[in-house]
């Protein structure tokens, strides 16, 4: 049903229509800049990202297939536009690192969002960028193997290995922090 | 299967068609196993999630001045294209690569038509050659032969018409 709605969508931006991708954006947005964020773990990074996302989404949206799911898509241009990001600038948590050191020292203003908080990049460091994705898709989406393989661009059976291997590293490093919470 | 033998294969075994078999035909499913997996009640507060994300107001205004910036470099009228222009480059190729090939091939086998008239007569052991006629390509051919040192050689030298002997 949401897939009918997103090809009309689509159909009418090919015809012109401006207002239908704004829908399509206005549709969207919040779950590319979550997937983004949780991927990059900055929040104006994300939003950067979401806006050449849905650039790209537009100068492709000719070459759409029909066949696959409009949001997939999206995702899965989004995705790719993280990785670019993170292997280009080499920020990855290394860069945040510094900054959480930096903001111990009373050098940067104390976090801001919650993807700054203290417990989020210590456990989520524990991943790699691929099964960062798939838990994120997984929680927040309830994607299952099949369209967290299309989103990330490997098979199924890798990206249910991959979405497994976060949640056990996960719960490991949630149980390690209940440990040093409580003494 | 018992599921630490489960847990034990999953570790030693790591090529993911197998690993995504044993998730899916005991890992997921057993209540004993999943309390080594994080559920999306304990990863929700982890994460951000669509609904964490306020709506970013600037976000259109600046996609729509990018978009009409991209629309602005396009071309006003399209690039029109030979709708065979695929076929033809390809088509071009190969026959490129039939003239490189089969050039040198044609060369390389191509062989003048010789037609003779040689015919072996007597015996085996005491063979006299008579040579009726000898052609080549159709006209006759200038025939010489040459008796080597060796008597039991006779060498027989065929040109086309008009050509000279090479010096021996």
């Amino acid at each position: 049903m949401e897939t009918q709605a997103d090809i009309l969508l689509v159909d009418r931006v090919l015809q012109g229509e401006e207002s239908a991708f704004e829908s399509l954006v206005i549709k969207y947005q919040a779950t590319l800049r979550a997937l983004a964020t949780n991927m990059l773990g900055d929040r104006d990074e994300a939003r950067d990202v979401a806006q050449e996302t849905f650039l790209q989404a537009y100068s492709g949206l000719s070459r759409f297939d029909r066949a696959r799911n409009f949001k997939t898509w999206l995702l899965a241009i989004g995705v790719k536009r993280c990785l670019d990001r993170l292997r280009r600038k080499k920020t990855s948590w290394k860069y945040f690192h510094q900054e959480t050191q930096e903001r111990n020292l009373g050098l940067v203003k104390p976090a801001r969002s919650i993807e700054e908080s203290e417990i989020f990049y210590p456990l989520l460091k524990k991943l790699n960028q691929k099964e960062r994705t798939a838990v994120s898709l997984w929680v927040n989406e309830d994607f299952q193997a099949r369209e967290i393989g299309a989103v990330i661009g490997c098979s199924e059976a890798t990206a249910r290995v991959h979405l497994f291997n976060a949640r056990k590293k996960l719960k490991k490093g949630l149980g390690e922090s209940k440990n040093e919470v409580t003494p | 299967m018992s599921c630490r033998l489960y847990q034990i294969l999953y570790r030693l075994l790591p090529f993911n068609v197998i690993r995504s078999l044993l998730i899916s035909k005991h890992l997921s499913i057993c209540p004993a196993c999943s309390v080594d997996w994080a559920d999306k009640s304990e990863l929700k507060p982890l994460l951000v999630a669509p609904g964490d994300i306020g709506p970013d107001p600037d976000l259109w205004p600046r996609l729509r001045r990018d978009i009409r910036s991209l629309q602005a470099r396009l071309p006003v009228s399209p690039i029109k294209t030979f709708p065979w222009a695929a076929t033809l480059r390809w088509g071009l190729a190969g026959a490129i690569v039939l003239l490189l090939v089969g050039i040198p091939g044609y060369l390389f086998f191509h062989q003048p038509e010789i037609q003779s008239g040689i015919v072996s007569v007597g015996d085996p052991g005491k063979n006299k050659i008579v040579v009726k006629f000898l052609k080549i390509e159709g006209r006759p051919a200038d025939c010489y032969y040459f008796q080597s040192k060796d008597k039991n050689k006779l060498i027989l030298w065929a040109e086309r018409p008009g050509g000279k002997p090479k010096p021996e």
